[in-house]
């Protein structure tokens, strides 16, 4: 058994096949559901991403840049949880999104278990001992659960323990580590890793600083520069690798970022329910599931002194799962660092907690085996031992299995789409039902995703042409081909004239003739008189400089991978050619179409403006964090039930200002529910970040009425609350002429009819 | 040969087999244009029920309340398409044609637009 065991674990085809066999049977019912679609709400919204990128190669023969068919158009490859720019996509292209997404859930639980194989060996593991613990990880919740939702993006996170791995053999000095690392990175970054690329950049942090402190205890000094060299070799092929996807994604969220309020935490308990317990519906129990059977092994492993920069890894993984759960969060420190504010879930840092459980299983299985080989009078109780946690530890892939299993059986399922081929329109769409759409033509300008995305209020769902002119008597447009990025027009204008497209702007847009620009967010060109053909391009900068910083980066990479060594000049080389690759694209790389932003309102008034609009009552409020409530106005006559109202906040805010600010508004019945304002984007489109200092920055808020909301007084509160921070009120410093009460503004009370 | 090398790819392959072999759901029958106009008639007559609804619960946030609306709709469709057993593409097909077709008859009744996508901060 144990020979036939080694066997397995020590020969990497025979290895990856019973990893394979673990993986099939954990897929079973997902690859035997593969025709359907999953038809959850999210599921619709990511698999579309996948499909869309398959039609524009295999239909349009074009790359995958732009998605006209949802929200009106939109980046597809700067969107963060698209997951095509990984080689699983050659899944989707052969066989479709739907039986591309289960063989993609198949070959990433192959590649995650192997992963965790690899790491635990980094580790010290034996390679029994991380063969029986992989599935540990490998197998482990998060994976099990993902495809009940159609986040398949989350399989991202089965490449962390080969960034990790990668990582530690970087450290100690081995060049193909750290390219095993990026090349992690990349894919990872590529498959839409919003989780997981900023956790397992803190685990590689992690990584180096174990390694440092091992270096300054062994008061090796070279040792320590060598490590801080590999950490930024590491880090700079990561970025340079994952170039041609993040650059888009980092441009998307430069234009478009997002803003994640709230105080999410859990207790210890809860989270050890979502390890330990079975997945159930409705709740978070089992989705980080790793099963009570990889205990015994990783008692073994704690008692070890060896297992002490894992253990404190399992302990900085869970206190970050508690969010702000506990006192002091550390989950709330990482939320002021770039990108981290925008993690919603601490939870999800379990994922992580799962590799460290299975390494520490490996870990323990490796001692106890070496126990019970060791000449002792104890050998035969360590022999006992060894076969208890070997088998409790085997026994653990059966409920992992089951989850597996039964997480399949939890998906709402539906047919595929009917095809209707026809011209191409915007319509209204449902972003619920997204999957249908662009089967039939249609693109959906109804819109969700985890980002505000750039959406213009001037597209229309009803149009019988979708390129038009503004002055319909200027001149004529014919479309004469239509293709994700690009579009052929016939125009022949008496004068000069705007061509409207009725989908978003963005600045990847270029013209053969004209001027491309934005009108309040919608794709324009600016023609002269004259008959002509006019090509539309979708070529952003950052997908061309992207991509020409990632091949030089991996002809970096290929450098070095033929080296187990390299010397000090070919690392600094390689770790500054993504750099000087960067550089360069800056330079050679340009957008044709850069407009300005003009902040308005969805209903068209703008809302930076000079001076108190007439009609605001001036309350000149300052809040300690730089911000002042200069006067406010709410019209209420006509105030009945079921009516909307628009209160009107105008805001002014100081060259330096607290990030991260929200503004809450409590409308309160004299009886009865309140309703609540609380947003952060003033007028539903400008942050305060980001607002202009010094000018009147006017936030309409509408209000509608509920039905029951007659013969009340109501009464308007607002004042400015820490989003980013746990919530709290900010302080008012200077009341200026309004009533104040706990932080908060009264703006009014009125009574409806 | 090298048996060894054999039962990864061996296992790959059922894996592809399985996922090739998966019935595949018969496809739904195809409604008429008569049947078109009578689901866009149902949605449409629900329509402004559904966004008062969708206004109740999202009184301050118009993407919200939107987006409220829309899985109101999504319900409905999907229950029309049950019902009239169809395929959920002509449901949804017959509301997009049942819009443009009123629009361009200069009835406006029904939106055909949105608010941009503002998803909240908090949940």
């Amino acid at each position: 058994m144990r020979s036939c065991l080694r066997s397995v674990a020590t020969r990497a085809p025979l290895r990856l096949a019973f990893f394979a066999t673990l993986a099939l049977v954990a897929t079973w019912r997902l690859l035997g559901t593969a025709h359907a679609i999953n038809v959850f709400r999210d599921a619709h919204v990511l698999s579309h991403y996948e499909s869309i990128a398959r039609t524009t190669v295999l239909r349009f023969h074009e790359a995958p840049l732009w998605d006209p068919y949802y929200c009106g158009g939109m980046y597809l490859l700067g969107t963060p949880q698209a997951r095509f720019v990984s080689p699983t996509f050659l899944l989707t292209l052969l066989f479709g999104e739907p039986e591309g997404e289960a063989l993609t859930a198949f070959a990433m639980l192959v590649v995650g278990l192997e992963g965790a194989f690899r790491y635990a060996r980094t580790r010290s593991a034996s390679a029994v001992a991380s063969l029986v613990a992989a599935p540990v990880f490998g197998l482990s919740g998060i994976f099990a659960f993902s495809p009940h939702y159609g986040w398949v993006n989350f399989f991202g996170f089965a490449l962390v323990p080969w960034i990790a791995a990668g990582t530690r053999r970087a450290l100690a000095g081995h060049v193909r580590g750290a390219v095993l690392a990026a090349a992690g990175v990349a894919w990872c970054t590529g498959f839409g890793g919003t989780y997981a690329v900023p956790m397992v950049a803190l685990w590689c942090a992690f990584e180096i600083v174990e390694a440092l402190a091992l270096a300054v205890r062994a008061r090796d000094r070279k040792r320590a520069v060598d490590i801080v060299r590999m950490a930024l070799v590491v880090a700079s092929l990561g970025a340079g690798l994952a170039a041609v996807r993040l650059w888009p994604v980092a441009e998307t969220l430069a234009d478009a970022p997002r803003v994640i309020g709230g105080a999410p935490g859990n207790e210890y308990r809860a989270l050890a329910r979502m390890l330990f317990f079975g997945l159930e519906n409705d709740t978070p129990d089992g989705q980080f599931f790793i099963g009570a059977l990889a205990i015994p092994a990783g008692i073994v492993a704690i008692v070890h002194r060896r297992a002490i920069a894992l253990v404190a890894y399992g302990g900085l993984w869970a206190w970050l799962g508690a969010g702000y759960g506990v006192f002091p969060s550390l989950f709330a420190a990482t939320q002021a660092l770039p990108v981290y504010g925008t993690l919603r879930y601490p939870e999800r840092y379990l994922i992580l907690f799962g590799l460290v459980a299975s390494t520490l299983a490996a870990r323990g299985l490796t001692v106890a085996a070496a126990l019970a080989r060791a000449r002792s009078p104890r050998r035969p109780r360590f022999r006992m031992l060894y076969v208890a946690v070997l088998a409790a530890l085997s026994l653990a892939t059966v409920p992992l299995l089951r989850q597996h299993l039964a997480s399949a059986t939890m998906r709402d399922l539906g047919p595929q789409p009917v095809t209707i081929e026809r011209p191409f329109h915007q319509a209204r769409g449902n972003r619920l039902e997204l999957a249908y759409y662009a089967p039939m033509e249609r693109g959906s300008l109804s819109c969700w995703d985890a980002y505000p995305v750039p959406e213009s209020p001037l597209l229309q769902g009803d149009l019988p042409a979708e390129e038009r002119l503004e002055d319909a008597r200027a001149g004529h447009v014919t479309e004469r081909s239509w293709s994700p990025n690009h579009i052929d027009l016939d125009v022949d204008l008496e004068r000069p004239a705007r061509l409207l497209v009725n989908q978003n702007w963005h600045r990847g847009w270029r013209t053969s003739a004209g001027e491309v620009g934005s009108s309040r967010g919608l794709l324009v060109v600016d023609l002269p008189a004259g008959a002509r053909s006019v090509s539309l391009d979708f070529v952003p900068r950052s997908a061309r400089g992207g991509l020409f910083v990632s091949i030089v980066t991996l002809l970096g990479a290929l450098l070095v991978l033929r080296r187990q060594t390299a010397s000090h000049l070919v690392l600094d080389l390689v770790a500054a050619a993504p750099v000087v690759a960067f550089a360069a694209a800056l330079l050679l790389f340009r957008d044709s179409s850069v407009a300005a932003f003009v902040p308005v309102a969805p209903t068209g008034e703008r809302i930076v403006v000079d001076t108190l609009p007439a009609g605001a009552r001036p309350l000149d409020t300052r809040f300690e964090s730089g911000v002042t409530l200069v006067g406010a106005s709410i019209e209420t006559k006509a105030a009945r039930a079921g009516s909307t109202v628009v209160l009107e906040l105008d805001w002014m805010r100081e060259a330096s200002l607290e990030a991260g600010l929200g503004i809450f508004v409590h409308i309160d019945p004299s009886k009865g529910d309140a309703l609540s304002g609380d947003h952060v984007e003033l007028s539903q489109t400008l942050l305060l970040d980001a607002a202009p200092p010094g000018k009147i920055l006017r936030d309409l808020l509408p209000i509608t009425l509920p039905k029951d909301a007659g013969k009340k007084e109501w009464k308007v509160s607002v004042g400015l609350w820490r989003v980013l921070r746990g919530g709290s009120r900010v302080r008012i410093v200077q009341r200026g002429s309004a009533t104040v009460a706990g932080d908060q503004v009264v703006i009014t009370s009125f009574d409806v009819r | 040969m090298r048996a060894h090398l054999l039962p990864f790819p061996i296992v790959c392959l059922l894996a592809v087999a399985r996922a090739g072999s998966a019935p595949a759901s018969l496809p739904s029958p195809r409604a008429d244009d008569a049947l078109k106009r009578t689901l866009f008639k149902d949605l449409r007559g629900r329509e402004p029920e559904l966004r008062q609804k969708a206004a109740q619960d999202f009184p301050t946030d118009p993407w919200s309340r939107d987006d409220a609306f829309h899985a109101f709709e999504a319900d409905r469709a999907e229950e029309l398409a049950r019902k009239q057993h169809v395929a959920l593409t002509d449901v949804l097909a017959a509301l997009d044609d049942g819009i443009r077709d009123e629009h361009s008859r200069g009835d406006m009744t029904l939106t055909a637009t949105v608010p941009p996508c503002h998803p909240r901060a908090i949940y």
